[in-house]
């Protein structure tokens, strides 16, 4: 019973969350949509950096590619109608994601962290530069007029339904993502993530291994794109920056690298920094320039002193009372 | 006949903006040379040392001096990075030294937008002249980025050859273990190598700020464009670094003028991206990651 205690809190917590935030604070609807999709996109992140130790610097680059190819296939006039479905868009958007990630990434996989690093960093960089000036992406002003998420005649009309439809796929991609991890193949990138030349030794196809985690990272950043571009119902390229990116580190910092749950703390906890700072700042108006200075301390905090993160230390803490939960986890 | 003197007008511009990328990848080879860190707050001292610049002059105070003390501004950032954030955790892995720097990164940005504001700034150039020749023209200020850069290659060169510190840094990024087996102090060298690094990251700004608009966020292209020469030059050669940027500078500035200056950035990267696809380890690469 024990291991499903984790899974029935978080669906409980999902179910009652929405209804509660309609009656008290609407206006955090919307935060929570975004906490949901950002989990995605953090769990993504961590699997490829925390789970396979290959960094990809053009993760934004992958949200970016989702949430346009669904802004392209939804809100354009002239798409075949079985294109303009969200949940096709939304696998158009995979597909195309996984071809790039394949093309730019195969050739440095080998040829370790340093290289592979710079080819996504450009890559987020070719991303940008094309959404910013090709006309055809919508320019500087970027594509509006997305529909709401939809599957079939369910129409998910408000931020109120949205959000369940968000963390139904945030729910799904934790599940999946643990599944990946406690199986053959996730022991398998682990031992690739110790120790390269020792798992190829055992017979581990690392090159295989590496190219996998990393296109299934670039999967879930392709739906969250996706999930995201509904949400806002219009992109536009400063979306996508390496701001982004930065916030995603500091999510599975948060979180502590390598854990599937501690993503969705990292997720929360980074979500709720903007809406820290705004009440700071309402409090004390000159605060307001200090945002990055805040973020930044923060963030070195964490790494110097909680390089498992703040979710693993709490467990640390914790101790009997959520050993047995992580376990499940 | 005019269309060569446009394309002779972007080499000239290319070659300006290359050195400043030059200066920035050849800081970023110098500290991944001697600790391994991939630094990504080196746009920082750029931006630091640029702000500085614009700041120091408004207040009237002398172009030499200015530039003088916005150096001093960004080897204060660069000794502060190496103690309070490096060193403590210098066993750490790639990842870790990566977000490490990444956070000081966001955290110097911090203090500079407390302390200049959010907008951008741009500063007095250092001679009003221009000239010109066959169709194109040269201002003043590019020439002295231009001899500038030329100037720092020539005495890093001199440093790292002809001096005593600069051969225990080379002795210490051929081989670590065997450096402080001899006697050199690693941590030391590691320290110098922040400071130097930081110094021409500052440099970098103070010479750039005049032609570009600054503002704290003005870090963040510096940083990729200096990441992306220090790569493509194969990283930890000096040289391939120098080569790289001027490479970097040139396309970009041809792109632009050629194509469209709303595609210069991309370019240039997807080139790199294709680049990579067919010389994984880069130009001058023989790193064994």
């Amino acid at each position: 019973m024990a291991k499903y205690r984790m899974w029935i809190v978080f669906i409980v917590l999902i179910v009652v969350t929405p209804v509660l935030l309609r009656t008290f604070a609407p206006a955090l609807l919307g935060r929570s949509i975004l906490v949901g999709i950002f989990t995605i996109l953090v769990i993504g992140f961590d699997l490829a950096v925390g789970y396979g130790g290959q960094i990809n610097l053009g993760f934004q680059g992958f949200f970016a590619v989702g949430a346009y190819t669904t802004a392209l296939l939804t809100a354009r006039k002239g798409v075949p109608e079985m294109l303009s479905e969200p949940l096709a868009a939304m696998l158009s958007g995979c597909i195309v994601s996984v071809i790039i990630c394949y093309v730019i990434s195969r050739p440095v996989l080998r040829t370790g962290g340093f290289f592979l690093a710079m080819v996504t960093l450009a890559f987020g960089m070719v991303v940008y530069t094309l959404t910013n000036g090709w006309d055809f992406l919508g320019g500087a002003s970027g594509i509006t007029g997305i529909p709401r998420f939809r599957i079939g005649p369910l129409i998910f009309g408000t931020d109120f339904w949205y959000c369940y439809a968000v963390w139904a796929f945030a729910l799904f991609s934790i599940f999946l993502s643990l599944r990946m991890v406690h199986s053959r193949w996730g022991i398998a990138l682990r031992a690739v993530h110790s120790d390269e030349i020792a798992a190829e030794v055992t017979g581990v196809n690392v090159s295989k291994y590496k190219m996998e985690v990393f296109l299934v990272s670039a999967i879930y950043a392709s739906i969250a794109g996706s999930l995201f571009a509904h949400h806002l119902r219009g992109v536009n390229p400063p979306m996508f920056t390496f701001t982004l990116l930065l916030l995603v580190t500091l999510a599975i910092f948060f979180g502590g690298m390598g854990t599937i749950w501690g993503g969705l703390v990292g997720a929360a906890l980074v979500q709720s920094l903007p809406e820290g700072v705004t009440a700071l700042t309402s409090y004390w108006p000159w605060m307001s320039n200090t945002r990055e200075l805040l973020y930044g301390i923060i963030f070195v905090l964490i790494i110097l002193f909680m390089p498992e993160g703040v979710f693993g230390r709490v467990i640390k803490v914790c101790g009997v009372l959520f050993s047995r939960r992580q376990k499940s986890g | 006949m005019e269309y060569l003197a446009y394309i002779l007008q972007y080499l000239i511009s290319g070659v300006t903006v290359g050195s400043i990328y030059a200066i920035v990848a050849l800081g970023f080879s110098f500290i991944f040379n001697a600790s391994g860190v991939c630094n990504f707050a080196q746009g920082e001292f750029v931006m630091l040392g640029g702000m500085a610049m614009i700041w120091l002059l408004g207040l009237g105070i002398p172009t030499p001096l200015a530039f003088l003390l916005s150096i001093v501004i960004g080897i204060i950032a660069g000794i502060l990075l190496e103690r309070g954030v490096i060193n403590p955790r210098r066993e750490a892995g790639f990842l870790i030294l990566f977000a490490l720097t990444l956070a000081a990164s966001t955290f110097f940005k911090g203090i500079a937008r407390l302390v200049w504001g959010v907008y951008e700034h741009s500063g007095r150039v250092f001679s009003q002249d221009v000239y010109h020749f066959s169709g194109a023209s040269i201002s003043g200020h590019a020439l002295w980025i231009i001899g500038g850069s030329m100037v720092i290659f020539a005495g890093i060169w001199f440093f790292l050859t002809r001096t005593l510190l600069g051969k225990a840094m080379m002795a210490n990024t051929d081989n670590r273990v065997g450096a402080s087996l001899v006697g050199i102090n690693t941590q030391m060298i590691t320290l110098l190598s922040f400071a130097i690094s930081a110094a021409l990251g500052a440099i970098a700004g103070a010479l750039v700020a005049p032609i570009t608009l600054m503002s704290y966020q003005a870090g963040g292209q510096f940083l990729f464009r200096g990441y992306v020469a220090a790569g493509v030059g194969g990283f930890g050669s000096n040289l391939g670094a120098l080569v790289a940027g001027y490479m970097l500078g040139i396309v970009e500035q041809l792109s632009a003028g050629v194509i469209s200056p709303l595609f210069k950035d991309g370019v240039a990267f997807a080139l790199v991206i294709i680049l990579l696809t067919f010389k994984p380890l880069g130009f001058f690469g023989k790193v064994e990651t």
